[in-house]
């Protein structure tokens, strides 16, 4: 019947009503959807997470009882009530320069050369990277060192070219080029993104204890 | 919950009042929590798991400088802040830390816009050089 929705608005009569307006309990006690917890119990399904399987045509209610629900406009007002509770509950949105939001450890961000732990460049001038990338946004040259051993002279990445597809890292057999969780690297200038060796060097020193971060996060899955 | 009165005054008194108003100037929010470590540049992480936060506003940070950038941030605070890990890189155990034998960079913000700034170069010695045309002496 009509009626039948009118307790579903004014539902959870076990608290007094007045009460401190916008205090947890007054909001929980007005409100028929669910404010969830920062961290709910591990494993348990939040209570009202399944919905319940749709009635057919030929089960529920009867037929005066939608015609009168369609004509009172009740499910309109249900819906205008969820809305007017959400006013009084928190955002629920984030803000950004203090709180961030959850990064993969498969994030593909800004790029660095990592080193070995003793400080020698992983990157051994194969050139994979540069004949896999789709953007051509690689440019790399090799010289023999004076140790005799084969390192790259230049290794440019162009960021404005590159589309993050993480082919690079993906294709390097000594993991030197990798693509750090970082995006707060914007530029007033073009110029300032078309990093040369040296750059990438300083970022693998900066991001290291990050990217092993998600290599650790990740290794299990590779 | 930021929409609470209460809760305002409740982490006012917690944080007191120049806190208060260092954190109204930012987040714009009275937010209540355990100082959970300091970075190398001096910025402060918090977190507070409790019910008084919603998912994903349970950590936060409190920039050293008034002008905060996140590039600011050490980066494994930033991985921290961001959820990739649980354990505070002030936690970490000796053999989750990336040691090396040569002295790492402090923290670099991102210097764009200023004297700061990256400035590309070329890495090699160029392969082409400039043509420099000499005239042979007319004979006649």
């Amino acid at each position: 019947m009509v009626l039948s929705t009118v307790p579903l608005l004014f539902r959870s009569t076990r608290t007094p009503l007045l009460r401190t307006a916008f205090s947890p309990t007054a909001v929980r006690a007005f409100s028929v959807s669910v404010v969830a917890a920062a961290e709910p119990a591990p494993g348990a399904y939040p209570k009202g997470f399944r919905l319940p399987r749709p009635e057919a045509w030929d089960e529920g209610d009867s037929a005066l009882d939608r015609a009168g629900r369609l004509y009172l406009m009740t499910e309109l007002f249900r819906g205008m009530y969820v809305v007017l509770e959400q006013y009084f509950r928190a955002p629920y949105t984030i803000y950004y320069p203090f709180e961030k939001g959850p990064i993969s450890p498969r994030f593909r961000g800004e790029h660095a050369l990592r080193r070995y732990p003793s400080g020698e460049e992983r990157c051994i001038a194969c050139k994979l990277c540069e004949a896999i990338c789709p953007a051509l946004a690689i440019t790399i040259d090799a010289e023999e060192r004076i140790d005799g051993s084969r390192r790259t002279t230049k290794y440019d990445i162009d960021m404005t070219k590159c589309i993050y597809c993480g082919l690079c890292q993906e294709s390097c057999p000594v993991d030197a080029i990798v693509e750090t969780p970082n995006v707060e690297y914007s530029t007033e200038t073009r110029e300032e993104l078309l990093y040369n060796k040296e750059k990438l060097l300083a970022n693998g020193d900066k991001w290291e204890q990050e990217i092993q971060f998600g290599l650790d996060a990740d290794s299990q899955y590779r | 919950m930021s929409s609470s009165l209460i809760r305002v005054i409740r982490n006012l008194r917690r944080v007191g009042i120049k806190d208060y108003f260092r954190q109204m100037n930012s987040i714009g929010d009275t937010k209540y929590g355990r100082l959970v470590g300091v970075d190398r540049y001096g910025n402060k992480f918090f977190e507070n798991t409790g019910e008084d936060e919603i998912h994903l506003r349970t950590r936060w940070v409190q920039y050293k400088d008034w002008y905060y950038d996140v590039s600011q941030m050490e980066p494994a605070w930033h991985g921290w802040l961001g959820y990739l890990v649980d354990t505070p890189p002030s936690e970490l155990k000796p053999e989750q830390k990336t040691v090396r034998k040569y002295p790492t960079p402090d923290v670099i913000p991102n210097g764009t816009g200023t004297r700061n700034a990256y400035v590309p170069y070329s890495t090699v010695k160029p392969k082409v050089s400039m043509w420099s045309p000499t005239v042979s002496e007319r004979t006649a």
